[in-house]
């Protein structure tokens, strides 16, 4: 029994030092509207664009940094990729806003979004920062923690 | 004895009451998974609230089938005594309860939604660990009652049929289930 005790506080001690306190999920009352419907307009968008086999023309909703990363090719490109593993973009519902602890001006917010060939959700998450413009996206599978 | 029991309640429990308690156990571990988005993708557990119940309620039971059937066949090649298929398929079901544990604990607000690297993940990991640790140990003496094996035979058809069946879930549900 002393060395469950032991190990378990060990293993609790470990826990305590490795957290990191980096991001906090906002109270739905704490959300900001006008942020979630800019960047669910954006991502709605994006996809419908590529979906339609078109691509996204930036204006300026986003830093140069994404519209840089994002060229038609790399949209194309990305799309069909994520087209062959999970099928055409069908949906997104807002999910949740995160905040960096450090700059509570960046905006984590993440979708969960249907595929026509996926039995899962996946997150579409949009970043903005504290001008709203879109400093972050991308999608992967949905999970509860944040990554 | 208490705790021998909580490891081993196969010599008091097995055949068709096992297989009843397990199936109503294994339908609550997939409601209370798919309302806290646990997934039980084989042993590697994922916090996922992204799908419907029946994704939920198929991982399971092909956890459940895939750990009988390697389990049966491995007792089938490595057995001298006559081995009964419910007492397998009962047992194994049985041995998967203590999984309930993970979306229990879920059920805590904290542990809905969290950060990686933060206590909330940590807590998760650990309860996950216990819960796969005592269905593991439940399964190997389920197996080892259920076949009647000792020994150097006993260990390593375990260790085989366990590995083999977890990959196959994981594939299952991979190509086909989560493709729907």
């Amino acid at each position: 029994m002393k060395s469950i005790t032991m190990v378990f506080s060990f293993c609790l001690m470990l826990g305590l030092n490795s957290c990191n306190q980096g991001f906090k999920k906002l109270d739905e009352s704490k959300t900001d509207d006008k942020k979630i419907q800019i960047a669910k307009n954006f991502a709605i968008n994006f996809y419908a664009k590529l979906k339609n086999g078109s691509y996204y023309e930036f204006k300026d909703e986003a830093t140069d940094k994404i519209k840089n990363f994002l060229s038609e090719e790399k949209q194309k490109s990305g799309y069909k990729s994520i087209k062959e593993q999970f099928g055409d973009f069908q949906s997104l519902e807002y999910a949740e806003t995160w905040i960096q602890n450090s700059d509570s001006s960046i905006y984590i917010i993440r979708f969960k979004s249907d595929f026509d060939k996926s039995s899962k959700k996946l997150e579409i998450r949009v970043i903005l920062n504290q001008s709203d413009k879109i400093n972050g996206f991308w999608i992967k599978p949905w999970s509860d923690m944040l990554m | 004895m208490e705790s021998k029991l909580l490891f081993n309640p196969f010599t008091r429990i097995a055949g068709v009451k096992s297989l009843i308690i397990g199936l109503i156990a294994l339908f609550i571990i997939s409601l209370l998974g798919y309302k806290t988005g646990t997934h039980f993708y084989g042993f590697y557990i994922v916090p996922a609230k992204d799908s419907d119940f029946w994704i939920y309620l198929v991982e399971n039971l092909s956890n459940w089938v895939f750990i009988s059937v390697f389990l049966f066949i491995a007792g089938l090649i490595f057995s001298k005594s006559k081995i009964r298929a419910i007492d397998i398929f009962g047992t194994t079901l049985l041995s998967m309860i203590p999984l309930i544990i993970v979306p229990i604990v879920r059920l805590i607000p904290a542990l809905q939604t969290f950060a990686a690297q933060s206590f909330a993940m940590f807590v998760f990991i650990i309860v996950s660990l216990i819960a796969v640790i005592w269905t593991i140990s439940l399964l190997f003496n389920a197996y080892k009652v259920s076949c009647n094996l000792k020994n150097e035979k006993l260990i390593v058809s375990f260790i085989i049929s366990l590995v083999f069946a977890l990959v196959g879930t994981q594939m299952f549900l991979t190509l086909i289930i989560y493709k729907f």
